[in-house]
Protein backbone atom coordinates (compact mmCIF):
# COMPACT_ATOMS: atom_id res chain seq x y z
CA UNK A 1 0.00 0.00 0.00
CA UNK A 2 2.69 2.42 0.99
CA UNK A 3 4.82 1.41 -1.96
CA UNK A 4 1.97 2.05 -4.34
CA UNK A 5 1.39 5.46 -2.85
CA UNK A 6 5.01 6.48 -3.25
CA UNK A 7 5.17 4.93 -6.68
CA UNK A 8 2.58 7.43 -7.74
CA UNK A 9 4.34 10.29 -6.04
CA UNK A 10 7.81 9.83 -7.44
CA UNK A 11 10.58 7.35 -8.04
CA UNK A 12 12.89 8.88 -5.46
CA UNK A 13 10.68 8.10 -2.49
CA UNK A 14 11.76 5.59 0.10
CA UNK A 15 9.77 3.43 2.46
CA UNK A 16 8.26 5.40 5.31
CA UNK A 17 8.97 4.63 8.91
CA UNK A 18 5.41 4.02 10.18
CA UNK A 19 4.90 0.97 7.99
CA UNK A 20 8.26 -0.50 8.84
CA UNK A 21 7.46 -0.02 12.49
CA UNK A 22 4.70 -2.62 12.37
CA UNK A 23 7.01 -5.67 12.08
CA UNK A 24 9.07 -4.33 14.96
CA UNK A 25 5.92 -3.88 16.97
CA UNK A 26 4.92 -7.48 16.43
CA UNK A 27 8.38 -8.70 17.32
CA UNK A 28 8.42 -6.63 20.48
CA UNK A 29 5.01 -7.89 21.48
CA UNK A 30 6.15 -11.47 20.98
CA UNK A 31 9.22 -10.95 23.11
CA UNK A 32 7.25 -9.17 25.80
CA UNK A 33 4.91 -12.15 25.79
CA UNK A 34 7.68 -14.30 27.14
CA UNK A 35 8.11 -12.03 30.12
CA UNK A 36 4.61 -10.86 31.01
CA UNK A 37 1.42 -12.55 32.07
CA UNK A 38 -0.41 -14.03 29.06
CA UNK A 39 -3.82 -12.50 29.74
CA UNK A 40 -2.50 -9.04 30.45
CA UNK A 41 -0.20 -9.21 27.47
CA UNK A 42 -2.93 -10.23 25.06
CA UNK A 43 -4.89 -7.13 25.92
CA UNK A 44 -1.87 -4.86 25.53
CA UNK A 45 -0.89 -6.53 22.31
CA UNK A 46 -4.29 -6.14 20.71
CA UNK A 47 -4.62 -2.54 21.82
CA UNK A 48 -1.11 -1.74 20.65
CA UNK A 49 -1.63 -3.29 17.24
CA UNK A 50 -4.89 -1.45 16.76
CA UNK A 51 -3.20 1.79 17.74
CA UNK A 52 -0.35 1.23 15.32
CA UNK A 53 -2.68 0.40 12.46
CA UNK A 54 -4.72 3.48 13.23
CA UNK A 55 -1.59 5.63 13.18
CA UNK A 56 -0.43 4.16 9.87
CA UNK A 57 -3.80 4.88 8.30
CA UNK A 58 -3.88 8.39 9.72
CA UNK A 59 -0.42 9.15 8.37
CA UNK A 60 -1.30 7.87 4.92
CA UNK A 61 -4.45 9.98 4.89
CA UNK A 62 -2.41 12.91 6.16
CA UNK A 63 0.07 12.84 3.27
CA UNK A 64 -2.64 12.34 0.68
CA UNK A 65 -4.46 15.28 2.18
CA UNK A 66 -1.34 17.42 1.97
CA UNK A 67 -1.23 17.03 -1.80
CA UNK A 68 -4.92 17.89 -2.08
CA UNK A 69 -4.61 20.94 0.12
CA UNK A 70 -1.61 22.24 -1.79
CA UNK A 71 -3.33 21.74 -5.12
CA UNK A 72 -6.29 23.71 -3.83
CA UNK A 73 -4.14 26.48 -2.42
CA UNK A 74 -4.75 29.76 -4.21
CA UNK A 75 -3.61 32.20 -1.56
CA UNK A 76 0.19 32.07 -1.25
CA UNK A 77 0.42 35.31 0.68
CA UNK A 78 -1.04 34.04 3.93
CA UNK A 79 1.44 31.75 5.60
CA UNK A 80 0.71 29.78 8.75
CA UNK A 81 4.00 30.97 10.18
CA UNK A 82 5.70 34.36 9.93
CA UNK A 83 8.43 34.42 7.30
CA UNK A 84 10.52 36.95 9.19
CA UNK A 85 10.71 34.65 12.20
CA UNK A 86 11.71 31.71 10.02
CA UNK A 87 14.42 33.78 8.42
CA UNK A 88 15.70 34.87 11.81
CA UNK A 89 15.96 31.28 12.98
CA UNK A 90 17.75 30.31 9.77
CA UNK A 91 20.18 33.17 10.31
CA UNK A 92 20.89 32.10 13.88
CA UNK A 93 23.52 29.89 12.28
CA UNK A 94 26.43 32.26 11.66
CA UNK A 95 27.58 30.21 8.68
CA UNK A 96 24.36 31.02 6.85
CA UNK A 97 24.98 34.02 4.63
CA UNK A 98 22.16 34.77 2.24
CA UNK A 99 18.69 33.30 1.94
CA UNK A 100 16.56 33.42 -1.19
CA UNK A 101 13.06 34.81 -0.86
CA UNK A 102 11.50 31.42 -1.53
CA UNK A 103 13.35 29.52 1.18
CA UNK A 104 11.27 30.85 4.10
CA UNK A 105 8.13 30.28 2.01
CA UNK A 106 9.01 26.61 1.61
CA UNK A 107 9.87 26.37 5.30
CA UNK A 108 6.54 27.89 6.33
CA UNK A 109 4.74 25.04 4.63
CA UNK A 110 7.29 22.43 5.69
CA UNK A 111 7.04 23.45 9.34
CA UNK A 112 3.28 23.19 9.19
CA UNK A 113 3.65 19.63 7.91
CA UNK A 114 6.25 18.93 10.58
CA UNK A 115 4.01 20.19 13.38
CA UNK A 116 1.08 18.18 12.05
CA UNK A 117 3.08 14.95 11.76
CA UNK A 118 4.71 15.30 15.16
CA UNK A 119 1.38 16.15 16.78
CA UNK A 120 -0.35 13.22 15.09
CA UNK A 121 2.31 10.77 16.26
CA UNK A 122 2.31 12.27 19.75
CA UNK A 123 -1.46 12.06 20.04
CA UNK A 124 -1.24 8.39 19.10
CA UNK A 125 0.72 7.85 22.30
CA UNK A 126 -1.78 9.91 24.28
CA UNK A 127 -4.57 7.63 23.12
CA UNK A 128 -2.53 4.53 23.91
CA UNK A 129 -2.52 5.66 27.51
CA UNK A 130 -6.21 6.53 27.40
CA UNK A 131 -5.61 10.20 28.12
CA UNK A 132 -7.09 13.27 26.47
CA UNK A 133 -4.29 15.72 27.22
CA UNK A 134 -1.26 15.76 24.96
CA UNK A 135 1.78 15.85 27.23
CA UNK A 136 5.50 16.29 26.85
CA UNK A 137 6.16 12.59 27.28
CA UNK A 138 3.84 11.90 24.34
CA UNK A 139 6.15 14.01 22.20
CA UNK A 140 9.11 12.16 23.66
CA UNK A 141 7.50 8.87 22.68
CA UNK A 142 6.89 10.08 19.13
CA UNK A 143 10.51 11.20 18.88
CA UNK A 144 11.90 7.88 20.06
CA UNK A 145 9.66 5.93 17.71
CA UNK A 146 10.45 7.91 14.55
CA UNK A 147 13.90 7.81 12.98
CA UNK A 148 13.64 11.11 11.16
CA UNK A 149 13.01 12.79 14.52
CA UNK A 150 16.34 11.65 15.98
CA UNK A 151 17.64 15.19 15.82
CA UNK A 152 15.07 16.13 18.46
CA UNK A 153 16.36 13.85 21.22
CA UNK A 154 18.16 16.78 22.83
CA UNK A 155 14.96 18.81 22.89
CA UNK A 156 13.03 16.26 24.92
CA UNK A 157 14.28 15.94 28.50
CA UNK A 158 15.66 12.58 29.54
CA UNK A 159 13.17 12.39 32.36
CA UNK A 160 10.35 12.18 29.86
CA UNK A 161 12.29 9.66 27.82
CA UNK A 162 12.96 7.60 30.90
CA UNK A 163 9.29 7.64 31.80
CA UNK A 164 8.51 6.47 28.29
CA UNK A 165 11.02 3.64 28.43
CA UNK A 166 10.15 2.44 31.92
CA UNK A 167 6.47 3.09 31.48
CA UNK A 168 6.33 0.94 28.39
CA UNK A 169 7.62 -2.08 30.28
CA UNK A 170 4.85 -3.91 32.16
CA UNK A 171 5.29 -3.65 35.91
CA UNK A 172 6.85 -6.68 37.52
CA UNK A 173 8.76 -7.56 34.39
CA UNK A 174 12.01 -5.89 35.40
CA UNK A 175 11.71 -4.65 38.98
CA UNK A 176 15.44 -5.10 39.43
CA UNK A 177 16.15 -2.56 36.70
CA UNK A 178 14.14 0.15 38.40
CA UNK A 179 15.45 -0.71 41.85
CA UNK A 180 19.06 -1.00 40.80
CA UNK A 181 18.98 2.35 39.06
CA UNK A 182 20.63 1.15 35.90
CA UNK A 183 22.18 3.87 33.71
CA UNK A 184 19.81 5.61 31.34
CA UNK A 185 19.06 3.56 28.28
CA UNK A 186 20.59 0.42 29.71
CA UNK A 187 18.48 -2.72 29.56
CA UNK A 188 19.21 -5.56 32.00
CA UNK A 189 20.41 -8.89 30.66
CA UNK A 190 16.98 -10.35 31.28
CA UNK A 191 15.58 -8.14 28.54
CA UNK A 192 17.66 -9.06 25.54
CA UNK A 193 18.03 -6.35 22.90
CA UNK A 194 16.54 -7.26 19.57
CA UNK A 195 17.83 -6.43 16.14
CA UNK A 196 15.46 -4.17 14.24
CA UNK A 197 15.84 -4.84 10.52
CA UNK A 198 12.45 -3.29 9.93
CA UNK A 199 13.66 -0.01 11.36
CA UNK A 200 16.35 0.46 8.74
CA UNK A 201 15.79 3.64 6.78
CA UNK A 202 15.66 3.13 3.03
CA UNK A 203 18.08 5.88 2.16
CA UNK A 204 20.93 4.22 0.23
CA UNK A 205 21.62 7.24 -1.93
CA UNK A 206 22.91 9.55 0.78
CA UNK A 207 24.86 8.97 3.95
CA UNK A 208 22.69 9.46 6.97
CA UNK A 209 24.03 12.40 8.95
CA UNK A 210 26.05 11.39 12.00
CA UNK A 211 23.92 11.51 15.12
CA UNK A 212 25.66 13.86 17.57
CA UNK A 213 23.92 12.16 20.42
CA UNK A 214 25.60 8.85 19.59
CA UNK A 215 22.47 7.25 20.88
CA UNK A 216 21.25 5.38 17.82
CA UNK A 217 22.14 1.91 19.17
CA UNK A 218 20.35 2.68 22.42
CA UNK A 219 17.23 3.72 20.56
CA UNK A 220 17.25 0.51 18.61
CA UNK A 221 17.65 -1.43 21.83
CA UNK A 222 14.81 0.42 23.45
CA UNK A 223 12.53 0.29 20.45
CA UNK A 224 11.15 -3.22 21.17
CA UNK A 225 9.78 -2.03 24.50
CA UNK A 226 7.97 1.00 23.18
CA UNK A 227 4.79 -0.73 22.01
CA UNK A 228 3.93 -2.03 25.47
CA UNK A 229 1.21 -0.11 27.16
CA UNK A 230 1.90 1.86 30.31
CA UNK A 231 0.47 0.43 33.53
CA UNK B 1 6.74 46.35 -19.63
CA UNK B 2 9.93 45.81 -17.70
CA UNK B 3 9.08 48.76 -15.50
CA UNK B 4 5.59 47.45 -14.91
CA UNK B 5 6.87 44.13 -13.62
CA UNK B 6 8.87 45.54 -10.70
CA UNK B 7 5.89 47.54 -9.48
CA UNK B 8 3.59 44.55 -9.53
CA UNK B 9 6.17 42.50 -7.65
CA UNK B 10 6.90 45.31 -5.27
CA UNK B 11 3.29 45.31 -4.16
CA UNK B 12 3.22 41.60 -3.39
CA UNK B 13 5.84 41.62 -0.64
CA UNK B 14 4.28 44.70 0.90
CA UNK B 15 0.93 42.99 0.85
CA UNK B 16 2.47 39.93 2.43
CA UNK B 17 3.89 42.03 5.22
CA UNK B 18 0.53 43.60 5.90
CA UNK B 19 -1.20 40.25 5.83
CA UNK B 20 1.40 38.81 8.14
CA UNK B 21 0.72 41.62 10.57
CA UNK B 22 -3.01 41.06 10.37
CA UNK B 23 -2.72 37.32 10.59
CA UNK B 24 -0.38 37.40 13.55
CA UNK B 25 -1.88 40.33 15.40
CA UNK B 26 -0.98 38.73 18.69
CA UNK B 27 2.65 38.61 17.60
CA UNK B 28 3.17 41.75 15.52
CA UNK B 29 6.25 42.32 13.40
CA UNK B 30 6.48 46.12 13.60
CA UNK B 31 8.53 48.25 11.24
CA UNK B 32 9.63 51.02 13.59
CA UNK B 33 11.85 50.77 16.62
CA UNK B 34 9.28 52.28 18.96
CA UNK B 35 6.69 49.78 17.81
CA UNK B 36 9.28 47.06 18.18
CA UNK B 37 9.48 47.90 21.85
CA UNK B 38 5.71 47.80 22.13
CA UNK B 39 5.61 44.49 20.32
CA UNK B 40 8.27 43.11 22.60
CA UNK B 41 6.15 44.30 25.49
CA UNK B 42 3.20 42.35 24.20
CA UNK B 43 5.33 39.27 23.81
CA UNK B 44 6.76 39.73 27.27
CA UNK B 45 3.30 40.01 28.75
CA UNK B 46 2.29 36.77 27.10
CA UNK B 47 5.53 35.02 27.88
CA UNK B 48 5.85 36.04 31.52
CA UNK B 49 2.76 34.04 32.34
CA UNK B 50 4.32 30.89 30.92
CA UNK B 51 8.08 31.20 31.35
CA UNK B 52 10.53 33.05 33.55
CA UNK B 53 13.91 33.00 31.79
CA UNK B 54 15.87 36.29 32.04
CA UNK B 55 16.20 37.08 28.32
CA UNK B 56 12.57 36.34 27.56
CA UNK B 57 12.07 38.52 24.50
CA UNK B 58 15.25 37.37 22.80
CA UNK B 59 14.52 33.74 23.51
CA UNK B 60 11.01 33.95 22.12
CA UNK B 61 12.36 35.40 18.89
CA UNK B 62 13.98 32.03 18.35
CA UNK B 63 10.63 30.23 18.33
CA UNK B 64 7.55 30.28 16.19
CA UNK B 65 4.63 32.18 17.74
CA UNK B 66 2.91 29.77 20.08
CA UNK B 67 -0.58 30.76 18.89
CA UNK B 68 0.31 29.74 15.35
CA UNK B 69 1.79 26.48 16.56
CA UNK B 70 -1.30 25.63 18.61
CA UNK B 71 -3.61 26.45 15.72
CA UNK B 72 -1.72 24.06 13.47
CA UNK B 73 -1.63 21.34 16.13
CA UNK B 74 -5.39 21.52 16.58
CA UNK B 75 -5.89 20.83 12.87
CA UNK B 76 -4.89 17.21 13.42
CA UNK B 77 -6.29 16.69 16.91
CA UNK B 78 -9.84 15.73 17.85
CA UNK B 79 -11.98 18.50 19.28
CA UNK B 80 -11.90 17.05 22.79
CA UNK B 81 -8.09 16.96 22.87
CA UNK B 82 -6.23 19.15 25.31
CA UNK B 83 -2.60 20.23 25.04
CA UNK B 84 -0.47 20.77 28.12
CA UNK B 85 1.60 23.93 28.33
CA UNK B 86 4.86 22.04 28.38
CA UNK B 87 3.81 20.17 25.24
CA UNK B 88 3.12 23.47 23.47
CA UNK B 89 6.54 24.79 24.40
CA UNK B 90 8.21 21.54 23.40
CA UNK B 91 6.66 21.69 19.93
CA UNK B 92 7.86 25.29 19.62
CA UNK B 93 11.40 24.17 20.38
CA UNK B 94 11.11 21.21 18.00
CA UNK B 95 10.09 23.48 15.12
CA UNK B 96 13.06 25.79 15.62
CA UNK B 97 15.35 22.79 15.86
CA UNK B 98 13.86 21.44 12.62
CA UNK B 99 14.52 24.71 10.80
CA UNK B 100 18.10 24.85 12.09
CA UNK B 101 18.67 21.18 11.28
CA UNK B 102 17.51 21.44 7.67
CA UNK B 103 19.12 24.85 7.16
CA UNK B 104 22.46 23.53 8.38
CA UNK B 105 22.37 20.70 5.86
CA UNK B 106 21.29 23.02 3.04
CA UNK B 107 24.03 25.49 3.90
CA UNK B 108 26.70 22.80 3.82
CA UNK B 109 25.70 21.99 0.27
CA UNK B 110 25.82 25.66 -0.68
CA UNK B 111 29.33 25.96 0.70
CA UNK B 112 30.49 22.83 -1.09
CA UNK B 113 29.25 24.31 -4.34
CA UNK B 114 30.68 27.71 -3.43
CA UNK B 115 27.33 29.46 -3.48
CA UNK B 116 26.26 32.12 -1.02
CA UNK B 117 22.48 31.98 -1.19
CA UNK B 118 20.37 29.17 0.22
CA UNK B 119 17.58 28.44 -2.26
CA UNK B 120 14.30 26.59 -2.07
CA UNK B 121 15.94 23.73 -3.94
CA UNK B 122 18.67 23.51 -1.32
CA UNK B 123 16.01 23.23 1.38
CA UNK B 124 14.19 20.46 -0.47
CA UNK B 125 17.45 18.64 -1.14
CA UNK B 126 18.39 18.81 2.53
CA UNK B 127 15.01 17.44 3.60
CA UNK B 128 15.39 14.51 1.26
CA UNK B 129 18.89 13.82 2.55
CA UNK B 130 17.74 13.97 6.16
CA UNK B 131 14.96 11.46 5.60
CA UNK B 132 11.98 13.78 5.19
CA UNK B 133 11.08 12.20 1.88
CA UNK B 134 7.36 12.57 2.41
CA UNK B 135 7.76 16.33 2.57
CA UNK B 136 9.62 16.82 -0.70
CA UNK B 137 6.88 15.99 -3.21
CA UNK B 138 4.12 18.12 -1.66
CA UNK B 139 6.56 20.98 -1.19
CA UNK B 140 7.73 20.69 -4.79
CA UNK B 141 4.15 21.07 -5.97
CA UNK B 142 3.72 23.92 -3.51
CA UNK B 143 6.75 25.92 -4.60
CA UNK B 144 5.94 25.40 -8.28
CA UNK B 145 2.45 26.78 -7.83
CA UNK B 146 3.87 29.62 -5.75
CA UNK B 147 6.19 30.53 -8.59
CA UNK B 148 3.40 30.40 -11.14
CA UNK B 149 1.53 33.00 -9.14
CA UNK B 150 4.59 35.07 -8.39
CA UNK B 151 5.37 35.32 -12.10
CA UNK B 152 2.30 35.69 -14.30
CA UNK B 153 4.21 34.48 -17.33
CA UNK B 154 5.02 31.28 -15.49
CA UNK B 155 1.39 30.21 -15.61
CA UNK B 156 1.20 30.91 -19.32
CA UNK B 157 4.46 29.25 -20.23
CA UNK B 158 4.13 25.91 -18.47
CA UNK B 159 1.60 23.68 -16.77
CA UNK B 160 2.00 22.08 -13.37
CA UNK B 161 3.07 18.51 -14.26
CA UNK B 162 5.84 19.54 -16.67
CA UNK B 163 6.94 22.11 -14.12
CA UNK B 164 7.11 19.46 -11.43
CA UNK B 165 9.34 17.23 -13.49
CA UNK B 166 11.32 20.17 -14.74
CA UNK B 167 12.05 21.02 -11.14
CA UNK B 168 13.64 17.65 -10.54
CA UNK B 169 15.66 18.08 -13.71
CA UNK B 170 16.43 21.58 -12.57
CA UNK B 171 17.81 20.21 -9.35
CA UNK B 172 20.15 18.00 -11.34
CA UNK B 173 21.19 20.82 -13.60
CA UNK B 174 21.47 23.22 -10.71
CA UNK B 175 24.07 21.01 -9.10
CA UNK B 176 26.54 21.85 -11.86
CA UNK B 177 25.28 25.09 -13.34
CA UNK B 178 26.54 27.47 -10.64
CA UNK B 179 29.96 25.87 -10.47
CA UNK B 180 30.41 26.29 -14.21
CA UNK B 181 29.06 29.81 -14.14
CA UNK B 182 27.00 29.28 -17.27
CA UNK B 183 24.73 32.25 -17.95
CA UNK B 184 21.15 31.40 -18.96
CA UNK B 185 19.85 32.43 -22.39
CA UNK B 186 18.58 35.99 -22.55
CA UNK B 187 17.31 36.94 -26.01
CA UNK B 188 13.92 35.16 -25.77
CA UNK B 189 10.85 35.56 -23.59
CA UNK B 190 12.46 32.98 -21.36
CA UNK B 191 15.07 35.60 -20.62
CA UNK B 192 12.35 38.10 -19.84
CA UNK B 193 10.87 35.64 -17.36
CA UNK B 194 14.30 35.27 -15.85
CA UNK B 195 14.64 38.99 -15.39
CA UNK B 196 11.21 39.17 -13.88
CA UNK B 197 12.08 36.47 -11.38
CA UNK B 198 15.32 38.17 -10.45
CA UNK B 199 13.64 41.51 -9.91
CA UNK B 200 10.76 39.94 -8.04
CA UNK B 201 13.12 38.08 -5.76
CA UNK B 202 15.20 41.16 -5.13
CA UNK B 203 12.16 43.26 -4.35
CA UNK B 204 10.77 40.72 -1.98
CA UNK B 205 14.04 40.33 -0.17
CA UNK B 206 14.48 44.07 0.14
CA UNK B 207 11.01 44.50 1.50
CA UNK B 208 11.57 41.70 3.96
CA UNK B 209 14.70 43.44 5.18
CA UNK B 210 13.00 46.79 5.53
CA UNK B 211 10.45 45.06 7.71
CA UNK B 212 13.09 44.93 10.43
CA UNK B 213 14.56 48.34 11.18
CA UNK B 214 17.21 46.92 13.45
CA UNK B 215 18.94 45.39 10.43
CA UNK B 216 17.94 47.87 7.75
CA UNK B 217 21.51 48.76 6.81
CA UNK B 218 22.67 45.17 6.60
CA UNK B 219 19.47 44.25 4.83
CA UNK B 220 20.03 46.95 2.26
CA UNK B 221 23.55 45.77 1.67
CA UNK B 222 22.41 42.19 1.31
CA UNK B 223 19.69 43.29 -1.05
CA UNK B 224 22.11 45.05 -3.36
CA UNK B 225 24.36 42.01 -3.44
CA UNK B 226 21.38 39.72 -3.72
CA UNK B 227 20.79 40.68 -7.34
CA UNK B 228 23.41 38.24 -8.51
CA UNK B 229 22.51 35.37 -6.15
CA UNK B 230 18.88 35.69 -7.16
CA UNK B 231 20.06 35.36 -10.72
CA UNK B 232 21.93 32.17 -9.85
CA UNK B 233 18.90 30.96 -7.96
CA UNK B 234 16.73 31.17 -11.03
CA UNK B 235 19.40 29.48 -13.13
CA UNK B 236 19.18 26.48 -10.84
CA UNK B 237 15.47 26.28 -11.35
CA UNK B 238 15.88 25.69 -15.08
Amino acid sequence: MDQQDHGQSGAMNYGTNPYQTNPMSTTAATVAGGAAQPGQLAFHQIHQQQQQQQLAQQLQAFWENQFKEIEKTTDFKNHSLPLARIKKIMKADEDVRMISAEAPVVFARACEMFILELTLRSWNHTEENKRRTLQKNDIAAAVTRTDIFDFLVDIVPREDLRDEVLGSIPRGTVPEAAAAGYPYGYLPAGTAPIGNPGMVMGNPGGAYPPNPYMGQPMWQQQAPDQPDQEN
Amino acid sequence: MERGAPFSHYQLPKSISELNLDQHSNNPTPMTSSVVVAGAGDKNNGIVVQQQPPCVAREQDQYMPIANVIRIMRKTLPSHAKISDDAKETIQECVSEYISFVTGEANERCQREQRKTITAEDILWAMSKLGFDNYVDPLTVFINRYREIETDRGSALRGEPPSLRQTYGGNGIGFHGPSHGLPPPGPYGYGMLDQSMVMGGGRYYQNGSSGQDESSVGGGSSSSINGMPAFDHYGQYK
